[in-house]
């Protein structure tokens, strides 16, 4: 079954279980004899069994037909994923900006205190 | 400047907004699918406790639904890979991501220590809101310039993905429906045949089968609503991908919120067919 795929497959199916559906019509339809109407019921179940597996595995080889889709929307994503985490890193980056200003207006005013308060808040910055 | 980068920022906030609106609704839309009323797995199930029945075995037999499981496994990874793409394109092109809280700098630099500087509150808040302008400007169209490029690149296997799960659904599991469907058609069939019903028991036994032919039919009709569903998915991003230098335009903004429209309607379907 490995050679056919997923539409052929799930085709088969469909047919198998039109044949099925005419052989419950002709018993419907006519009056047979117990043994008969029991072999007939038998084949239709048989068919009706297997009209099952084959839309099962038409289903299955649906995901190997769409491996290479899948793979190709799962890259996209983790790029947009990548592109999201850069964008929410932007304001990191504008708590540091704000905290190494605080730094650099300190040193020009020669503001101890001032430093060592800003270099505190410039490394909690980096640090979150 | 200013003027001109607000102008920006606001008409690339409008393109996205469509996009956005789209994504959200097509990630709630396509989410049905983990409460859809019927997978592969079931018909194995059911198709095992007929077989019982049938044998007249009070306990369950062995039922071996390897490959309905691994049918069923196909459909969630489809489902998972669609959904995890849309969920990511609704958060880029969420206005919020980048509207960025610049009270940290504006406290800063009218905080003590920087008084030299001579800024006061009012001019330090309107750096903020300056920053405000600037960074959306900046970052969406960045943001605008990624979308589009992901949009592209997504469009064809988004479209192969989806494609194969409305198969899977409307056309496999279905199917499977209609197999169940002539099961019961004939089990019932056997029941009326016995001599031994009478009038009664007859119209019982067809009330019964109406009952259980209405319930399959309404599974069937809930898959093929959600099928239609992925379908309106499909052709919205269609529509996005090839109108991207155009988005900004009121006929394409209107088509593309009919698709939202569309998703949204079928969605609230399906609710009505669960009740």
């Amino acid at each position: 079954m490995g050679q056919l795929t997923a539409q052929q497959l799930n085709a088969l199916s469909v047919q198998f279980r039109e044949i099925a559906n005419t052989i419950l019509d002709y018993r419907i339809a006519h009056p047979l004899l117990p043994a008969d109407d029991a072999d007939l019921e038998m084949l239709q179940n048989s068919i009706l069994d297997s009209a099952t597996e084959l839309a099962t595995q038409s289903a299955i080889q649906a995901g190997s037909e769409a491996a290479e889709a899948i793979q190709t929307l799962i890259n996209v994503t983790g790029e947009i994923k990548t592109t999201i985490k850069g964008l929410e890193n932007v304001t990191k980056v504008i708590n540091i900006a704000a905290a190494v200003l605080k730094v650099a207006v300190c040193l020009t005013k020669v503001d101890f205190g001032g430093i060592k308060n800003g270099v505190k808040d410039l490394v909690d910055s980096l640090k979150n | 400047m200013i003027i001109i980068a607000g102008v920006g920022a606001f008409s690339s906030c409008a393109n996205l907004k469509q996009v956005n609106d789209f994504a959200a609704t097509s990630v709630k839309g396509a989410a049905g699918f983990e409460s859809l009323p019927y997978n592969f797995m079931q018909v194995c199930l059911d198709n095992c406790t007929e077989k019982d029945i049938k044998d007249n075995h009070l306990n369950p037999g062995e039922c071996d639904c390897t490959g309905p499981s691994k049918a069923d496994s196909v459909d969630y990874l489809l489902y998972k890979t669609i959904s995890a793409y849309l969920d990511g394109l609704q958060c880029l092109s969420n206005n919020d991501l980048t509207t960025y809280q610049f009270n940290g700098l504006t406290d800063q630099l009218s905080g003590s220590g920087l008084e030299s500087l001579h800024i006061s509150a009012e001019q330090s808040g309107a750096y903020g809101k300056l920053g405000n302008i600037l960074s959306k400007a900046i970052t969406d169209g960045y943001r605008r310039n990624k979308i589009k490029i992901y949009i592209s690149e997504a469009n064809a296997p988004l479209k192969i993905l989806i494609r194969y799960l409305e198969f899977n659904l409307s056309d496999n599991l279905i199917g499977q429906l209609k197999i169940r469907e002539l099961r019961l058609k004939s089990d019932y069939f056997d029941l009326l045949k016995d001599q031994g019903s009478n009038a009664y028991d007859k119209r019982k036994i067809i009330e019964d089968y109406n009952f259980q032919k209405g319930e399959l039919d309404r599974k069937a009709a809930e898959l093929l609503c959600y099928a239609k569903l992925l379908r309106s998915i499909a052709d919205g991003h269609q529509k996005l991908a090839d109108h991207l230098k155009r988005l900004h335009q009121a006929d394409v903004k209107l088509m593309i919120t009919q698709y939202a429209s569309n998703i949204k309607d079928i969605h609230t379907q399906i609710n009505l067919l669960k009740k």
